[in-house]
């Protein structure tokens, strides 16, 4: 029986190769989708899962208002981890990481700049599952300056995997001796260091008791059947016990008085697992995901993978009147209805199983550029994850039962005499049809508005006044590293045609750059309960101003004189604004002073007088405020900023470049270009247009096959009517609006049900924007317009094909 | 063979009753060629129907092989229909997309019947056809006589004991459409029971007993003086 129902698909298939390729095709893509996005999610869930205490390892977060700034940090202060593991049995060990930014590792001739290098305490081992190869992982990271490396440096700098006992120079400066060679951590991890530096090495600020200072990233390993939300509530009296002393020391006043003032301070703790979907903390190791995306993606497969079967149902119902001739003769063969039904879903499953070998093959085609798009490292390692392979096979079957249901039920349900009979006729299942197309354009509608509305966000992004000029500029990274020649560099290059300006600073208003947050008030008032504020300090020198294009629009820029304006201070207008100075220019504005180990003196104060406001500049994301800022003269020697004449960029860099390797023999040089860094910020969401573009595409395509696929079914079904209205006269325009009108009404349905969906979407996606763009009419104009031609050139295809074809021919066959 | 006592069928929309047979009594015995004649919506076909199970009546009896079947479920009239009737359709209903012998093997595929089997039935049947030169080919590759053919080739591969035809004339010329008369006479002569609807009157001479349906009742019955062989 079962080869019966093979052969009559197979050649069924055969035979109506348009409809067999809109349902095969288009299941395909819809599988493919959901496959990919499955290996996606698999990918984004299994984040730090590899470590095998896992579940019980939470890092502590810690959440600070203060003076007007509101600080959620992935840090701590360096005592928070050893005082947990001492004063808290529930604690059974902890591990500190501290960074400190890039280390040039010598390899012979040449520096190496390496970026993913941390101290860490030695416990690293035990709380984290990182394979020690060569080395004693109890022992490793004991002594200061010992390192451990990844086994993928010790092949780069070594060329062989066991280097125990060798060394590396750091930053030309220290030797570290190499401890222990660990294999490399997997990329579905939130951090991924090449180089573990003994937290012994920095004992001073690891060990300096500051609890005001928030620099380490600090992880428990919590006892077994420690319940996490029980102990944190338990150790919030740390800030009684341990904060508030140096609090009161500080500022003179207690906890009560603190947050009285409106300021607050808490911890947290997250659960390792939940760190990468679920935290977006200031100083996180790398850009974390985002759960709201792996949502958004599932669910946009699961849409295309319910349109590709819905479209399914819609042909396999359409052709049921071919169909029906065939039910009837098994039926007055014997054949019960059962047996039918298992016959179409027999045929529903083979046809979702050829989809599937296509779909597995359109992965494997474009998972390269899903892996891109979506910036993550996807392979096709089907087996590797039961719950992965188990979920493709529950899809494929589901699909098969879902599309294979509705068809099966209604067909096997016809009456025999009746579809023997010939005068079989199925309208009122039409209306199951309209529905569905209704819900298909609906979606395909949503999606393309959501996809208009966040291009158009980006594009406001692009062209938002932001304060400064990003074009044209390029940044030399680690201009430390010319050293005494760092002012013949901007000189000797200066005198070139290529560049217009220049400036020396490690501050720049694109992420990725420094930032250094400090609290002043207006001199003579209470730095706790008066007008306070936490600022940026960004130290800089005369030139920043004119070379990044800022604007003065009070008082003046630093002077050129050496030695001029060591305590003065250039505000933005945000911080001028919150001080309420009427006349800024000429006040004077109080901070603490910093002890070396990084705890603050509160004895000796210092003083800024401000000699000019610049307008305000983003520099931060565009999500964001701009918050108080204060440009301070200072040596800063992280980038020479060069402002380049635009016609010689390539020229530009060669210079740059070789006038590097001259004055700074052995150091690498590297460079980035600030309107590239700022479009960096956007990457997430440049990343979320790009997919969703993608899949509205195919989410079109597929609508867009059904609904060719019904309107080749209604032309056919309409060709005597057709036939007739010709040989009444009727001329083509006319049967083509004929065919075509039905589904146009129900485009227009669909847009009416999906304009408010969409807006009501893309306005909450919005409001993570502190700038942004408004939902206009035209979004949904270009949408509307968008959708219609899309399904008149669909739709007019076949009705026009009808309208042609010769009224002599459909009238006879009748 | 067919006992039908006063059966009644009436087809209801939500507008119009229309009762499209009324009180029919009709016996037919085992060997019979009864051919069912009258004008279009008499209710001839919906007779046929009722009597191939394919149908219930709305009101009355009707016994099929000692079986009352009057009020059996679709499952039940179909368990009874597998291999005791087979049906001749005027536009023969092959499907399209098997070929001959795979339409002709269908109804011992749901008798259950091994494959080995089915094969010698399948080709016996076309054997006694004339069919067997065209196994392979489909449907659409024949003449409509040779359609025809094949179609009661399969009504016949079951060895079923009653045979409906439905106007199985009805869409051949004259010369193809005698064959088919000819080889239903045959089927008869070896013990097949055949009830036929017919508008032609050639086509009912070769039928035993004659029933006239006017309006839902049976308006005469005629026994055949002499028919051809």
């Amino acid at each position: 029986m079962f080869r019966n129902y093979l052969k009559i698909t197979l050649r069924n298939l055969w035979k109506n190769k348009s409809y067999s390729f809109i349902n095969i095709f288009g299941l395909a893509v819809g599988l493919a989708s959901c496959i990919v996005i499955l290996l996606y999610v698999t990918n984004e869930l299994s984040y730090d899962k590899h470590h095998k205490k896992a579940d019980r390892i939470a890092r502590v977060a810690s959440f600070i208002d203060f003076s007007g700034s509101y600080l959620e940090l992935a840090t701590t202060s360096a005592p928070m981890g050893p005082t947990l593991k001492n004063d808290y049995a529930a604690v059974e060990d902890m591990v500190r990481f501290r960074p400190r930014g890039e280390f040039h590792v010598r390899s012979g001739d040449t520096n190496i700049k390496e970026t993913d290098i941390i101290f860490s305490d030695p416990t690293v081992f035990n709380v984290f599952t990182i394979p020690v190869i060569h080395g004693d992982a109890e022992t490793a990271l004991l002594e200061p300056y010992t390192m451990a490396i990844s086994k993928s440096k010790a092949l780069k700098y070594f060329g062989k995997e066991n280097v125990v006992g060798e060394s590396l120079l750091l930053d030309d400066e220290h030797s570290y001796k190499i401890t222990a060679i660990y294999e490399d951590m997997p990329p579905a991890s939130h951090f991924n260091f090449e180089f573990l530096l003994s937290m012994e090495t920095n004992s001073d600020e690891a060990n300096n008791g500051v609890w005001l200072s928030n620099n380490f990233r600090t992880y428990l390993l919590l006892k077994e059947g420690t319940d996490l939300k029980a102990f944190e509530e338990n150790f919030k009296s740390i800030k009684k016990t341990y904060v508030e002393p140096q609090l009161i020391q500080f500022t003179g006043n207690g906890l009560d008085e603190f947050e009285e003032a409106g300021n607050s301070l808490h911890y947290q703790l997250q659960p390792l697992t939940d760190i990468h979907l679920h935290s977006d903390l200031v100083a996180e190791f790398k850009p974390n995901g985002n759960i709201n995306y792996v949502f958004l993606f599932s669910g946009l497969a699961a849409f295309i993978l319910i349109l590709a079967c819905i479209n399914f149902m819609n042909l396999s119902t359409a052709r049921s009147v071919k169909r029906a001739k065939e039910v009837g003769i098994r039926k007055s063969l014997g054949s019960l209805r059962k047996q039918l039904v298992g016959q179409f879903f027999t045929e529903s499953m083979l046809l979702c199983l050829f989809s599937f070998l296509i779909a597995l093959l359109l992965v494997e085609l474009t998972l390269p550029f899903f892996s891109n798009l979506s910036g993550t490292h996807l392979v096709t390692n089907y087996f590797s994850d039961s719950t992965l392979i188990t979920s493709i096979i529950s899809i494929v079957l589901i699909t098969g039962l879902l599309s294979g249901s509705y068809p099966a039920i209604m067909l096997s349900g016809f009456k025999p005499i009746k579809v023997l009979k010939g005068a079989f006729q199925h309208k009122e299942k039409s209306k199951f049809r309209s529905t569905l197309v209704v819900f298909q354009f609906s979606v395909s509608l949503v999606v393309i508005i959501g996809l208009l509305v966040i291009n158009k966000q980006l594009e406001f992004i692009q062209n938002q006044s932001l304060g400064f000029q990003k074009e044209q500029t390029i940044i030399v990274h680690d201009a430390y590293m010319l050293s005494s020649n760092l002012q013949a560099y901007k000189d000797q290059l200066l005198n070139e045609q290529e560049f217009k300006s220049s400036t020396v600073s490690s501050y720049l208003p694109v992420s990725g750059f420094s930032m250094n947050d400090q609290t002043f008030w207006p001199k003579g008032e209470d730095p706790i309960q008066g007008n306070n504020s936490s600022l940026q300090v960004w130290r800089v020198d005369e030139d920043y101003i004119p070379t990044l294009g800022m604007e003065i629009i009070e008082g003046r820029n630093f002077s050129k004189e050496r030695g001029s304006d060591g305590n003065t201070v250039i505000l933005n207008e945000a911080l001028a604004q919150r001080f309420g100075f009427e006349d800024p220019v000429g006040e004077i504005i109080t901070t603490f002073t910093q002890n070396p180990d990084g705890s603050f003196d509160n004895e000796n104060l210092r003083e800024f007088t401000i000699i000019g406001i610049v307008k305000n500049f983003h520099f931060r994301s565009l999500k964001e405020n701009i918050s108080p800022l204060g440009l301070f003269k200072g040596a800063s020697r992280g980038n020479v900023i060069f402002k380049i004449d635009a016609k010689n960029a390539s020229i530009a860099l060669s210079k740059l470049e070789n006038t590097w390797t001259e004055m700074a023999p052995g150091q690498p040089f590297s460079y980035s270009f600030l309107d590239d860094r700022f479009d960096q910020m956007y990457r997430s969401e440049n990343r979320v247009s790009n997919l969703v573009f993608a899949f509205s595409v195919l989410i079109i395509v597929i609508a867009c096959l059904g609904l060719f696929g019904l309107s080749a079914y209604s032309a056919e079904q309409r060709t005597k009517e057709i036939g007739i209205r010709k040989v009444l006269g009727a001329n083509v325009a006319g049967i083509v609006s004929l065919v075509s009108r039905d589904f146009i009404k129900l485009i227009l349905i669909s847009f009416f049900i999906a304009a408010p969906i969409g807006y009501f979407i893309m306005q909450k996606w919005l409001t993570e924007f502190t700038y942004k763009t408004n939902i206009g009419f035209d979004v949904f104009l270009i949408s509307g317009i968008g959708i219609i031609v899309i399904a008149v050139i669909t739709v007019s295809w076949q009705s026009v094909k009808a309208a042609l074809a010769n009224p002599v021919k459909s009238l006879k066959s009748e | 063979m067919i006992q039908a006592k006063n059966l009644k069928k009436v087809y209801s929309t939500e507008e119009v009753e229309t009762t499209a047979l009324n009180n029919v009594n009709i016996e037919i015995k085992e060997g019979e060629f009864v051919a069912i004649m009258g004008p279009s919506g008499c209710g001839k076909s919906t007779l046929l129907n009722i009597m191939g199970l394919l149908d219930n009546p709305s009101d009355g009896e009707y016994h099929f092989l000692g079986h009352d079947v009057s009020n059996k479920t679709e499952r039940e009239r179909a368990q009874l229909r597998k291999g005791n009737i087979g049906f001749i359709f005027q536009s023969f209903n092959l499907i399209d997309e098997l070929t001959v012998f795979e339409n002709v093997e269908l109804p011992l595929l749901y008798l259950g019947m091994s494959a080995d089997e089915r094969k010698e039935k399948a080709e016996a049947a076309l054997e006694r056809m004339s069919m067997m030169h065209r196994r392979n080919h489909f449907p659409q590759q024949l003449s409509g006589g040779q359609q025809q053919r094949v179609a009661i080739a399969r009504a016949v591969v079951a060895n079923a004991k009653l045979i409906l035809a439905d106007e199985p004339t009805g869409n051949l010329d004259s010369d193809h459409g005698n064959e088919v008369m000819k080889v239903l006479a045959e089927l008869n002569e070896q013990g097949t029971t055949i009830v036929m609807v017919t508008h032609s009157p050639h086509d009912a001479d070769y039928a035993m007993r004659v029933i006239h349906l006017f309006d839902g009742h049976v308006v005469t019955e005629n026994m055949q003086e002499g028919f051809h062989v």
